[in-house]
């Protein structure tokens, strides 16, 4: 609805507006985006003295799926983690309460507060990576091949924010304040494609950390290899996801203690 | 109609208790035990539109939890809560939009920005159109006289001014009832009136409905024609502040001053058990039945050389401490 | 300074970790994540036959005792000292009858303490999935060595650590220093792939670089792969670089301090 995008719009200037303060943060953070990219690739090129491919993938190609991980993290960091990473403060400080009462739906105002505008230029920059990679790796840049990679990417980022969010209301239990950096580390292995793995992992490496959805099908939708029945089982799962979660923290709140003053 | 309907309320909560020590915290690793509390018992009552209500209690009572039960922050563990014809607990939008909650030391501004642009994110989640939005921010920035802090960061606000931004805030969207949880908490004594005050003033010309919670005499005193005392998740007391007094504190103090010292063994005479200790031989305190008063006044007066007289209530403080204690019976509800 | 005041420190950092077990857990759940992906990773490129400078069981040993000694050698509070010096709050701790190295230490000492119970299970579990592959040293002199290099090499993380921190007395904001010094030398000590098999045009440079005394080296000499000239030579350079710091270390911190004291902070 109208009124949900006026209300991420005014969200997103205030986010700007604040990130315009701490000018150093960005510098920084932009610098670490950097290096973390730069040791990455140089772990590939000592990956590929010794070979060509591994697992069916060159080393162009791997600078491609490396550069949508980077576009798709970017996009995370920008979006959606700074939220989750903060709804345990949330619960404990008893500033839910104050979220909890907006005539909104307290998930979309709990996943969408902190948005963070500099991590938009690390997606950039891994944007900027899968241009420079493409000519290596053989990207055929048709429409049908970029509008199913889009696809694919948007539907990781669902399922990650889905699966993400869900396990984040158990917060309300349990103690461990850190338990929501668990899923974006094993995120981490989408800087691989899922062949990387032993054939046992695969399956989790799709369905319960959507590293595949994210980074795998995506790039090979670039190379021309579109996985269909992935690319609708992916938009049902990612939409079936997101139902999941929002009854998980309907129920959650229902058991919400809040903090007495 | 009632704005707010309770009936039988209660919240329980169940917590793990942790020992101290480094021999504690292993021991909770291994075996923790679990308690239950009752942090409301069967709580009933009912409040009016355009009333101005008071919850007193210690620190613990279980004004706090009854509070955000009223604001759907809570689910209820039993009994009945209707507020302006909707149950808080589902959080309807329609509902949310009605009310406001401003809690002491606690800031749904955001504290990097101006409050201005707090303000504006309201306009949108509470869909004001332009000409209301001036017109509330107007009205409020006025009475609470911040206009020209509206462009400044929150974070340098002083908390008294950022208190005034909350309740801003706060009512930018004319909520039919307003929480407040201990507002005047943290403040210094002039930022503590000025709140008093404009909370009268919006009462009498908005008709908001006001709750607060507070543990300072003076807000109930100034601002509440009743008040509800819970204590242990208890309701001790539910109506108005003078009946609570003439209820709890059938005694009133006496001050006289003397321009010439009164000899002793007429004042012991004459008062006996009424007198308490003084420093002073020329002042003479005694505390004395309400019914007696008048009469002792004119007693005083007619030992002569009398400079100042001043008749008082028992300080509320004392008051509460006693009820709270167990020493003194409230009566009201039980 | 009293070794009973120290011990109290460290008990009381130990009880405050306690109090976190939760987080402790997925904290060290955390870190094993990462070697766990790269071993996998190098196995598929093993198993698919590709030549490479470490076998099998190297790899599965590297990536197993990994997470343990990154862990055991990690330094964090290099940070906290540059905003402890930037924000004044240093004051409070001078006043303190405890050098504010010593209450470092003590803190990093302490919470390693705690978090190895968490970490060694896991790192149990994986060591016995990868069980057939795991080579341990079986001479006792491997152990010998590996227990002298590893805290030397917690050392050299620490004092490097302190050093940048204490150049707050003079920069503003170290912090863009710390990150990038935490990120390029994890690098360069081999947390995320191993220095041999790094290009071997840069093996000179690798081998006398400070940071692979900080976590490559203890790992090196437990998997047995260096020779007696190489062992000399690799104790000969980490003592070299410990020494070094700590004299660093000291200068930096009494010049930093005077100035700190002068400035009234």
């Amino acid at each position: 609805m109208l009124y949900y995008l006026r209300v991420w719009w005014r969200l997103v200037l205030m986010s700007l507006i604040r990130e315009a303060e701490y000018r150093l943060n960005f510098l920084l953070s932009l610098g670490e985006g950097m290096l973390q990219l730069i040791i990455a690739v140089l772990t590939f090129e000592i990956l590929y003295r010794f070979t060509d491919e591994v697992a069916g993938w060159t080393q162009g190609q791997m600078l491609v799926l490396l550069g949508i991980y980077r576009l798709v993290e970017g996009l995370v960091n920008m979006l959606i983690a700074p939220n989750q990473l903060t709804v345990s403060q949330l619960i404990r400080r008893g500033d839910l309460d104050f979220l909890l009462l907006r005539p909104i739906a307290s998930q979309f105002l709990v996943s969408t507060r902190i948005i963070r505008p500099h991590e938009g230029v690390n997606a950039l920059i891994g944007l900027g990576l899968v241009l420079y990679a493409s000519p290596l790796a053989g990207v055929q840049w048709q429409f049908g091949n970029l509008v199913a990679a889009i696809i694919f990417m948007i539907s990781g980022i669902l399922l990650l924010y889905a699966i993400w969010f869900l396990s984040n209301t158990a917060l309300f239990w349990t103690q461990a304040r850190n338990q929501d950096q668990i899923i974006p580390t094993l995120f981490q292995a989408a800087r691989y494609p899922v062949s990387f793995f032993p054939r046992m992992l695969r399956i989790g490496l799709t369905f319960v950390i959507p590293a595949a959805f994210a980074t795998t099908f995506p790039s090979q939708a670039l190379f021309g290899q579109i996985t269909w029945p992935m690319l609708f089982i992916g938009i049902a799962l990612a939409l079936g996801m997101l139902l999941l979660s929002a009854g998980c923290w309907v129920f959650a709140l229902r058991h919400y203690t809040s903090a007495s003053s | 109609m009632a704005a707010i309907t309770v009936a039988d309320l209660a919240k329980t909560y169940r917590f793990h208790r942790k020992e101290e020590g480094l021999l504690g915290s292993l021991k909770s690793l291994f075996w923790r035990e679990y308690l239950e509390t009752h942090a409301v018992d069967r709580i009933s009552f009912q409040i009016e539109p355009g009333e101005i209500v008071g919850f007193l209690g210690p620190n613990g009572a279980g004004k706090t939890t009854t509070l955000k039960m009223l604001c759907g922050l809570l689910y209820p563990s039993s009994g009945t809560v209707n507020v302006l014809g909707h149950q808080p607990a589902r959080r309807e939008a329609a509902f949310l939009r009605k009310i406001a909650l401003v809690m002491g030391q606690k800031n749904m501004l955001w504290w990097d920005l101006p409050t201005m642009d707090t303000l504006l994110l309201h306009k949108e989640i509470y869909r004001l159109n332009e000409t209301e939005f001036r017109r509330n921010l107007t009205r409020l920035a006025e009475l609470l006289e911040v206009e020209d802090l509206l462009h400044v960061q929150v974070r340098k606000l002083s908390l008294g001014e950022r208190m005034k931004m909350e309740l801003l805030a706060a009512l930018i969207h004319q909520p039919a009832i307003l929480f407040l949880d201990e507002p005047t908490i943290g403040l210094d004594v002039v930022s503590q009136q000025r709140v008093r005050d404009f909370l009268r003033q919006l009462n009498r010309e908005q008709g908001t409905t006001i709750l607060l919670t507070s543990h300072y005499m003076a807000d109930i005193e100034q601002l509440c024609p009743r008040v509800l005392l819970i204590d242990h998740g208890h309701l001790h007391f539910d109506g108005a502040l003078t009946e609570l007094l003439t209820k709890t504190a059938p005694i009133k103090l006496l001050s006289a001053v003397f321009a010439a010292p009164p000899p002793p063994t007429q004042i012991a005479a004459l008062f006996g058990a009424w007198v308490q200790p003084s420093d002073d031989p020329l002042h003479v305190r005694l505390s004395v039945p309400r019914e007696q008063v008048a009469e002792i006044a004119g007693q005083l007066l007619h030992l002569g050389n009398l400079a100042d007289l001043s008749i008082e209530d028992v300080p509320l403080e004392q008051i509460f401490g006693s009820i709270f204690r167990g020493q003194v019976n409230a009566g009201g509800v039980a | 300074m009293n070794l009973r005041v120290f011990w109290r420190l460290l008990l009381y950092d130990l009880q405050v970790t306690l109090e976190y077990r939760g987080e402790v857990l997925v904290w060290m759940f955390n870190l094993v994540v990462g070697p766990v992906i790269a071993l996998l990773v190098w196995l598929t490129a093993n198993q698919q036959g590709i030549e490479l400078p470490y076998n099998r069981q190297q790899f599965v040993t590297y990536y197993v005792l990994l997470a343990i000694i990154t862990m055991l050698t990690s330094t964090w509070l290099g940070e906290f000292l540059a905003e402890e010096i930037r924000l004044g709050g240093l004051s409070h701790r001078l006043i303190r009858p405890v050098p504010m190295i010593a209450y470092l230490l003590a803190n990093n000492l302490g919470e390693k303490l705690i978090k190895l119970p968490y970490l060694l299970p896991m790192v149990g579990v994986i060591a016995l999935f990868f069980r057939d592959d795991l080579r341990m040293p079986e001479d006792w002199q491997d152990w010998l060595l590996f227990a002298i290099c590893l805290p030397m090499a917690a050392g050299v993380a620490f004092l490097l650590d302190m050093v940048l921190g204490s150049l707050a007395f003079w920069i503003d904001d170290v912090r863009a220093l710390v990150r990038m010094k935490d990120l390029a030398g994890a690098f360069l000590a081999g947390q995320f792939v191993p220095l041999a098999l790094f290009p071997p045009n840069l093996s000179g440079f690798l081998e006398v670089q400070p940071f692979r005394y900080t976590l490559s080296f203890p790992l090196e000499v437990l998997t047995g792969a260096l020779s007696p000239e190489q062992l000399q030579r690799g104790f000969l350079l980490q003592i070299s670089y410990l020494l070094l710091l700590w004299l660093l270390y000291s200068v930096v911190w009494r010049v930093g301090l005077r100035k700190f004291s002068a400035v009234g902070a």
